[in-house]
């Protein structure tokens, strides 16, 4: 068997293993594994394709640069996706807290100060980026997927579309167990309601 | 994050009645039918190569155990013996060579001379004269099936000259200093 045979059939833990001694091969290979779900999950969390780039490049070079601090006894998939979500989600609180408010500028008093501060919804012209995205996350089950509540959105993305356990959903999100039984739950009932007639 | 216990992996933890034990699908095959077909998406092209430009890889085990044998030698001071006894062991061929070079020193000033002198200026005139000879055979895709005189000559010095530079190139590095 080849030496990059190998590397596809094994463990994660064997593949932290050689990358901790220096194997390059070892690197790629997790990379290989592991960007096409994060970067996944972190897109559909935060919608905007550059940024999830960035925030996927910070998630694997956090965690691959912190191998050495890895303890084979835990899944490594669980390690992984729990620094991206949080990337996702701290990116999500900054994004809410950069928020401009339509009206213009919280210090903005006079018509024309308001004027100014405003933001201008339609003068933005669409990037191809933006037509991408649209094109990526316009079907109807991305859009309802969008509208969730992040939280929701973790839980029911890692459910269902990375097919994780709820025990891991659990240790990757740092809820208990019940909590993410009803983020689940309840993500279901909003995408049946978004989806209606679309359903079957 | 909790630890994987070997001893249960695979196996039921959970009593037939708990939810965590069903699939995605059996919880809401409508809802999973939906998710389960959404794509992955691909970061942009050499993502790979801009993360791992960031990485700090460590060195091969086999580097960091010569690093570490060598600070132990070191600090031990055993690194000198070892010093010692590569450079008494490296005299010995040295000396061999000296002494194969002291006793037929004549007879390789000889051969050398003959090798600039004779050797290599006939091996070149004798290449372009082959040459000239065998051209039909060698000639080229496209080019005259004879070799005109004013051709073949040209061709010759141009062999003689190559060699030529070879060979004088190859005398001013080669020949020891009593040739000279």
């Amino acid at each position: 068997m080849t030496f990059s045979a190998a590397l596809a059939s094994a463990t994660d833990q064997e593949v932290v293993a050689w990358a901790r001694d220096g194997v390059e091969a070892a690197y790629r290979e997790l990379l290989r594994r592991y960007e096409r779900p994060v970067f996944s999950l972190i897109y559909r969390m935060v919608r905007d394709r550059e940024l999830s780039e960035d925030l996927t490049q910070e998630t694997f070079v956090k965690v691959l640069n912190a191998l050495d601090r890895y303890r084979p006894e835990f899944k490594f998939s669980s390690w992984i996706f729990k620094i991206a979500n949080n990337a996702a989600i701290d990116q999500l609180r900054r994004r809410e807290l950069d928020t401009l408010s339509l009206d213009g500028g919280p210090d903005a008093t006079t018509p024309d100060r308001i004027g100014a501060t405003s933001l201008q919804v339609g003068d933005v012209a669409e990037s191809p980026l933006d037509e991408l995205e649209a094109r990526e996350l316009g079907s109807a089950i991305e859009r309802a997927i969008g509208h969730l509540r992040p939280e929701y959105r973790a839980c029911i993305i890692m459910r269902h579309v990375e097919g994780r356990a709820y025990d891991e959903i659990s240790d990757i999100l740092d809820l208990p167990l019940g909590t993410v039984k009803t983020y689940i739950h309840r993500a279901r009932a909003e995408l049946r309601e978004a989806l209606g007639p679309l359903r079957e | 994050m909790k630890p994987v216990d070997p001893e249960t992996v695979g196996k039921n933890e959970m009593n037939e009645h708990d939810e965590t034990l069903l699939t995605p699908a059996d919880e809401d095959p409508v809802i999973h039918r939906h998710l389960a077909a959404l794509p992955a998406f691909t970061p942009a092209t050499l993502f790979e190569d801009r993360v791992l430009s960031r990485v700090w890889m460590p060195d091969p085990e086999w580097a960091r155990n010569v690093r570490a044998v060598g600070r132990e030698w070191t600090d031990t001071g055993r690194i000198w013996l070892v010093l010692g006894a590569l450079a008494l062991g490296s005299l010995i061929p040295a000396a061999v060579g000296a002494s194969l070079v002291g006793a037929f020193a004549s007879e390789i000033a000889a051969g050398i001379e003959w090798l600039f002198d004779v050797g290599l200026p006939t091996a070149a005139a004798g290449m372009a004269n082959e040459l000239a000879v065998r051209w039909s055979e060698v000639a080229p895709h496209g080019a005259p099936d004879r070799l005109t005189t004013p051709q073949a000559a040209s061709l010759a010095a141009g062999c003689v000259t190559l060699l030529a530079s070879c060979t004088l190139g190859l005398r001013a590095t080669m020949r020891p200093g009593g040739v000279r």
